[in-house]
């Protein structure tokens, strides 16, 4: 709620001694921040920012992350007028924006996707981690990884409209939730989830079926 | 928002890979917050400058590039007047600013020959020009796989921005960037071997933003009227420009509300640096004399190298430093360095030194 800067020293006063009284503040709900000061706008950063960023590391790797992140919040801010005020829950228009602005690091996400199905095991940083490749590594692990390897390489091949609702599901948000963030109907978000699940399924399948025998086989990235 | 946990193995594959992706650290957040928060309090209005694989460092906070609405001292009544309205420059105000006084005691000294400022006699169909220069710091994606490294470069920024006296609002600016780039140190030199600089960009746009879309008036939008409305009490002044305390961040000390309260004061007197009334000037250094932490910093200059007199802040992550003319009061540029929180820079970093200058001309693209 934007408070009135020219009386503001009264108002809030009158807020900062509820909240040293004991009383737990009253959460602000993400319509109130976002339609508030550039402060409040900063509490929806709080709140959001963390998820954002790891959407966005997935898809563009970390460094771009980081700017990706910064640009949704500004546009966020800018566009803060058009918010639809009967959505409570700000995070699919969150979405929808990163999305778009990550639309014009399409290159850079290909080719992260690319270099994480290239990388060996990744640790929890998405970086090669060059001391977990011990021999006693546990096969099915191995195999779980050689899994990722290809979803990795298959997101790279993938149209981007099918990427968006696979990313945005795997970001945890419902099909509305999802359909709001992209602006379009539920029933192409299901459509387009149908289509990328059974492109996934087709590669993953080819995927765990055993190798034949090469002479050049130590060379695959796919199996060990 | 719990996870569902997901049924199929694509999908279970799919959260597998998702949940690899890097999980942001604090600083890194505390980084982009800074980036985000600072840039929003340095916009004036919503056009937006695009990020895409080439940013800007500097939280440019104070720094006035881009700006497309330039206040112009107009009557309630329409009609045009003059202003600052002041004394023959006095050089004596020179001569007393030696480098040991203090910040308070310098702001104190320069608040009392805000008189020196010459006037600007703004005519009904005459144009407020002001021109920046701005030296600042991109950083450009770099590494195999791209993107797995960030190198810094120094560039230069010109602006030059016409606004209409009738209007207020801008008519036409000239943006450009990517000037002579080099890079910032020997290590991003190594890292930009095989990379080419970005491209000189120069954007000449003639119409403003849509109506409508203006920014409430205020420290980043001071039209007339919010410039009337100040007062010109120290004390009441900084009651205007002071957020009302944030129930759930306790500012002890008040270093938050101070740093915003010079943010804001450097920034307005750079957009509306031609056009103030002494008496505003001088309430508004009085104002920056009673912050805590202000402090003088000695022998300054502009990026033009003109000799000035600065005044700076420091927060958790850079010190913005307001260069002001020892003479005139006016103000000559800002400077911007780095304490923390910058990830890659070194401390001491200066990502943005600027010269800017405000005049009155009689045509839009006349510079003189």
């Amino acid at each position: 709620m934007e408070r009135d800067t020219a009386s503001g020293r009264s108002m809030g006063m009158g807020v900062h001694d509820v909240a040293f009284s004991g009383h737990s503040p009253p959460v602000p709900r993400d319509t109130d921040l976002i339609g508030g000061s550039r402060g409040q706008f900063g509490v929806l950063f709080d709140r959001y920012a963390p998820q954002l960023y790891r959407y966005c590391a997935r898809r563009v790797g970390g460094h771009l992350a980081e700017d990706v992140v910064a640009e949704t919040f500004l546009i966020a801010y800018e566009r803060r007028d058009r918010y639809d005020r009967s959505r409570p829950n700000a995070i699919p228009w969150l979405y929808g924006i990163a999305t778009n602005v990550l639309h014009r690091h399409r290159g850079a996400e290909a080719r992260a996707h690319r270099a994480a199905a290239a990388l060996g095991h990744l640790d929890r940083s998405g970086q090669l981690d060059a001391e977990a490749e011990p021999h006693e590594r546990a096969i099915d692990r191995t195999d779980a990884q050689a899994l990722v390897r290809t979803l990795a390489a298959t997101l790279a091949r993938m149209s981007q409209r099918h990427r968006d609702v696979l990313l945005l599901l795997a970001a945890n948000l419902t099909q509305d939730e999802i359909a709001a963030a992209l602006g379009i109907p539920v029933a192409t978000v299901r459509s387009r989830l149908h289509r990328a699940r059974a492109h996934l399924r087709r590669a993953l399948s080819h995927a765990a079926q055993p190798d034949p025998p090469q002479p050049s086989d130590h060379h695959s990235h796919r199996r060990p | 928002m719990t996870r569902r946990p997901p049924s199929a193995p694509e999908l279970q594959t799919l959260h597998t890979y998702y949940d690899q992706a890097d999980a942001p650290d604090p600083r890194t957040l505390t980084g982009i917050r800074h980036d985000v928060l600072t840039r929003l309090a340095a916009r004036p209005t919503r056009a937006r400058t695009r990020r895409i694989a080439v940013v800007n460092v500097t939280a440019a906070i104070t720094v006035i590039v881009g700006a497309v609405a330039v206040a112009s001292v107009v009557a309630p009544t329409g009609q045009p007047v003059v202003a600052p309205t002041g004394q023959p420059p006095d050089a004596s105000a020179t001569v007393a600013l030696a480098d040991s006084l203090d910040g308070p005691a310098t702001l104190r000294l320069l608040a009392d020959h805000t008189g020196n400022a010459p006037a600007l006699v703004l005519g009904r169909h005459q144009f407020v020009y002001t021109y920046t220069r701005l030296s600042t710091v991109g950083k450009v994606a770099v590494g195999r796989p791209i993107g797995s490294d960030i190198a810094y470069f120094r560039h230069y920024l010109v602006t030059e921005l016409w606004a209409s006296a009738e209007s207020l609002a801008s008519v036409r600016w000239k943006v450009t960037k990517y000037l002579d780039p080099r890079p910032l140190t020997r290590a991003d030199a190594e890292k930009l071997k095989g990379h080419r600089f970005p491209k000189v960009i120069a954007n000449d746009s003639k119409v403003p933003g849509p109506a409508g879309e203006r920014p409430e008036p205020g420290p980043y939008n001071p039209t007339p009227a919010y410039l009337a409305s100040l007062p010109t009490d120290p004390d009441q002044l900084l009651d205007a420009l002071r957020d009302p305390p944030h129930p759930e961040k306790p500012d002890p000390g008040g270093q938050q509300a101070a740093q915003k309260i010079f943010d804001r004061v450097a920034y307005l007197v750079q957009r509306a640096d031609a056009i103030l009334t002494p008496q505003l000037r001088t309430a508004l250094y009085q104002a920056l004399a009673t912050l805590p932490g202000v402090k003088r910093i000695p022998g300054r200059t502009d990026l033009e190298g003109r000799s000035g007199v600065a005044i700076g802040l420091t927060d958790d992550c850079s010190e913005t430093q307001l260069i002001l003319d020892p003479t005139t009061s006016r103000v000559l540029g800002v400077r911007e360095i780095v304490v923390g929180c910058a990830k890659g820079l070194a401390q001491g970093t200066v990502v943005a030194h600027s010269t800017t200058d405000q005049r009155i001309v009689g045509s839009v693209t006349a510079t003189s």
